[in-house]
């Protein structure tokens, strides 16, 4: 008997009292043959392999488990490995789900996909898948978001997708979720809702699961062979939760493992100004699923923050408050500041530049890996790569070469010729 | 016990008279003046009242009612404000149901069982919360609107399976609100016709009075749909038109006399 894994087709969704389908009557259609859809194609061998080549051959799979001496040396614990998401198509794991939704649309005959996008590390994915199979595109991205995290922007364009500034809100990620869901409502024949993270209503929270879970069974079999056992710990951040989810689940029934979930503490918990749900959220039900809400006395969700634009969000994926309540996965949160400590470490260690959303979860390794003994294995997912950051990385460091680099590009009359 | 939206559909087939809905959000523009609004709306002959409870996510609502939802939250009303109001709406309108409509998170975090109580208590008679399917087992939402005299009022839409709507009419009370998502702004006969089949399925599986919504803006409209349901609804085009008067009080006519245009 499965302690932590349930059959969520069984239970339609739930994962104990969390998840479901709370969605508007005009969406449920769409939903249960999203579901009916999904069960057939993961019975079909055909469907497996080409999303196995596909990942293969498209994305670069498997990314490496990479050893990190130099971090393991300087914090001085446990034997660090980081599991490089961030060298696949696209930049970050996303493209995984991206991948599987895509040849699921076309399985069901949609000429156009949807997402909802926070860092623009999803919508980047799904623009990609676009443009290999042909769909019609269109991403939803908080205003603020699009000015954070512009080179995404910029590349979803040039791959052919619309991107669309969600200006009502929060201007951020929960905000690009309506918007997303709104328009899936107004374009139910043509159009798949590429959902980009473990939440939303059933089936998408076990659908993104699904796909992301390669991450943790590569783990599997990589640090087998590398040390010839399972690691003590897993570590990777929790925006909306599929990365760690993705990691975590192959390992979910062996009890040995810790598990630890990384929430953006933004400017401190005590500054009300984080995204950390399970630090002072409580349950709810928004955006089609019950879980774990960062909201006020009367359920209106609050705005929220973190430097790292896709762990900006008000809500969880349901099976993470599901298994945050059995005391499964421990979440833990890191501040903006330490992110961004944890990534220049990074940087000066072992050359890598993390994605500041994969640099909460190198925080958390920081704090941890020195009360642990030099016998023991930490895996962390490095999610993404950080690329992407620069315009907001090199503000928040002030750097006054970029600056001044920006400056003159303007002065020159960039792109005005 | 029967409940004041029945004795209203109940006198409407008694008087062959065609009804109609009108929606507000409560506190939109502020709690004062959408008080009148609704006194306007009454005074013009609508025969209920949606009073929506804003939220900060209203996953169904277009730009329209979300910007009015957004704003009026700007403003800092509590669900305790709109309990009072809508208490002091039924007070005063005793003949005239009124209805709370919310997204399912306002009930949920005030708890189920007393929001159903405090709604009944208050002197609503139903509730619209589009993100609650029936069929949802894990809240016992349907159950406990009953249980407080209040009808749970079900959606259906053009995009609804007949599974769902053989699923609906099973859970129907009161009445069922059907969407047409088709606009029928300058409607063409094709797609009166495409409503006229959906709703025909729909009163196969479901044997409760229909009411239908889709930006009805002229008599026309209720006109080509009184033949299709018993109820027309009137949804953000009150806000639209509020908002395009250039006074309070200019606005307020102008609703007053679309809606009597209706008539
Ligand atoms: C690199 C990276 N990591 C993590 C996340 C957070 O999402 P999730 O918690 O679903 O993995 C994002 C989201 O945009 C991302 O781009």
């Amino acid at each position: 008997m499965k302690k932590y894994i349930v059959d969520s087709f069984e239970s339609e969704g739930h994962f104990g009292p969390y998840g479901g389908r709370y969605a508007p009557e005009m969406l449920i259609p769409a939903l249960v043959a999203l579901e009916k859809a999904y069960r057939e194609a993961q019975q079909d061998s055909s469907f497996v392999a080409e999303f196995e080549k596909l990942l293969a051959t498209y994305s670069g799979r498997p990314t490496p488990l990479y050893f990190a001496e130099n971090l393991t040396r300087k914090l001085g614990g446990a034997r660090i490995y980081l599991k490089q998401e961030g060298l696949g198509q696209t930049g970050s794991h996303k493209i995984n789900n991206a991948i599987g939704q895509a040849l699921l649309a076309r399985r069901m005959g949609k000429k156009r996909l949807i997402a909802e996008t926070g860092a623009g590390q999803h919508g980047l994915a799904t623009a990609t898948v676009a443009a290999r199979f042909g769909f019609e595109c269109e991403i939803f991205m908080g205003e603020l978001d699009m000015k954070r995290q512009r080179p995404n922007v910029f590349w979803m364009e040039q791959l052919g997708a619309k991107v669309t500034p969600v200006l009502y809100g929060t201007r951020t990620l929960k905000d690009a979720v309506n918007e997303s869901i709104k328009n899936w409502i107004e374009n139910l024949e043509t159009t798949h809702l590429l959902v980009g993270s473990v939440v939303s209503a059933h089936p998408y929270p076990t659908i993104v699961r699904d796909f992301q879970s390669v991450i943790g069974r590569e783990i599997r079999d990589q640090i087998m062979e590398e040390e010839g056992r399972l690691p003590d710990c897993l570590i990777a951040c929790v925006g909306g939760g599929s990365n760690s989810l993705g990691m975590f689940y192959p390992f979910l029934e062996d009890e040995g493992i810790e598990m630890v979930g990384v929430e953006a503490a933004g400017l401190g918990i005590e500054s009300g100004k984080h995204s950390a749900r399970f630090q002072g959220g409580k349950k709810g039900i928004v955006e089609g699923y019950k879980s774990y809400f960062l909201q006020d006395d009367d359920g209106q969700t609050l705005t929220t923050h973190s430097v790292a634009a896709g762990l900006d969000y008000a809500g969880i994926g349901p099976e993470h408050a599901w298994l945050h309540d059995l005391g499964r996965i421990e979440y833990t949160h890191a501040t903006d500041q330490e992110a961004l400590e944890a990534l220049k470490l990074l940087l000066k260690t072992e050359g890598l530049i993390p994605a500041l959303e994969s640099a909460h979860a190198v925080a958390e390794a920081v704090k941890r890996s020195p009360g642990m003994g030099s016998d023991q294995i930490i895996v962390i997912n490095l999610s993404g790569r950080g690329d992407k950051d620069i315009f907001i990385v090199a503000e928040v460091l002030k750097d006054k070469a970029w600056l001044e680099f920006l400056k003159a590009k303007v002065k020159e009359g960039y792109g005005d010729q | 016990m029967t409940n004041k939206i029945d004795r209203k559909l109940a006198q409407l087939k008694q008087d062959n008279r065609h009804g109609l809905m009108a929606h507000i959000v409560i506190g939109y523009p502020n709690l004062p003046v959408s008080e009148k609004i609704i006194l306007f709306l009454a005074e013009a002959g609508a025969d209920l009242i949606e009073l929506q409870i804003p939220f900060t996510d209203p996953l169904a609502d277009g730009p329209t009612i979300l910007k009015a939802n957004l704003d009026v939250l700007r403003t800092g009303i509590k669900v305790a404000d709109c309990f009072r109001f809508a208490e002091k709406m039924a007070s005063r309108l005793t003949d005239i149901p009124l209805l709370f409509m919310t997204y399912i998170n306002i009930p949920y975090n005030y708890g189920l069982e007393n929001f159903c109580r405090d709604s009944a208590a208050a002197g609503l008679t139903g509730l619209i919360v589009p993100d609650i399917p029936p069929d949802e087992k894990d809240e016992p939402y349907h159950d406990l609107c009953l249980a407080h005299n209040l009808h749970p009022i079900y959606i259906l839409s053009p995009s609804s399976t007949q599974e769902r709507m053989k699923l609906i009419g099973h859970y129907a009370s009161g009445f069922v609100y059907c969407t047409a998502r088709v606009g029928i702004t300058g409607a063409r006969e094709s797609q009166i016709a495409g409503l006229r089949e959906f709703m025909a399925s729909v009163r196969k599986y479901v044997k409760v009075p229909l009411s239908l919504g889709f930006g009805i803006s002229s008599r026309e409209h209720v006109e080509s749909i009184r033949e299709l349901a018993e109820i027309s609804v009137v949804g953000s085009k009150v806000i639209d038109i509020y908002n395009s008067g250039q006074s309070e009080k200019e606005s307020l006519e102008k609703i007053s006399s679309f809606v009597r245009g209706l008539r």
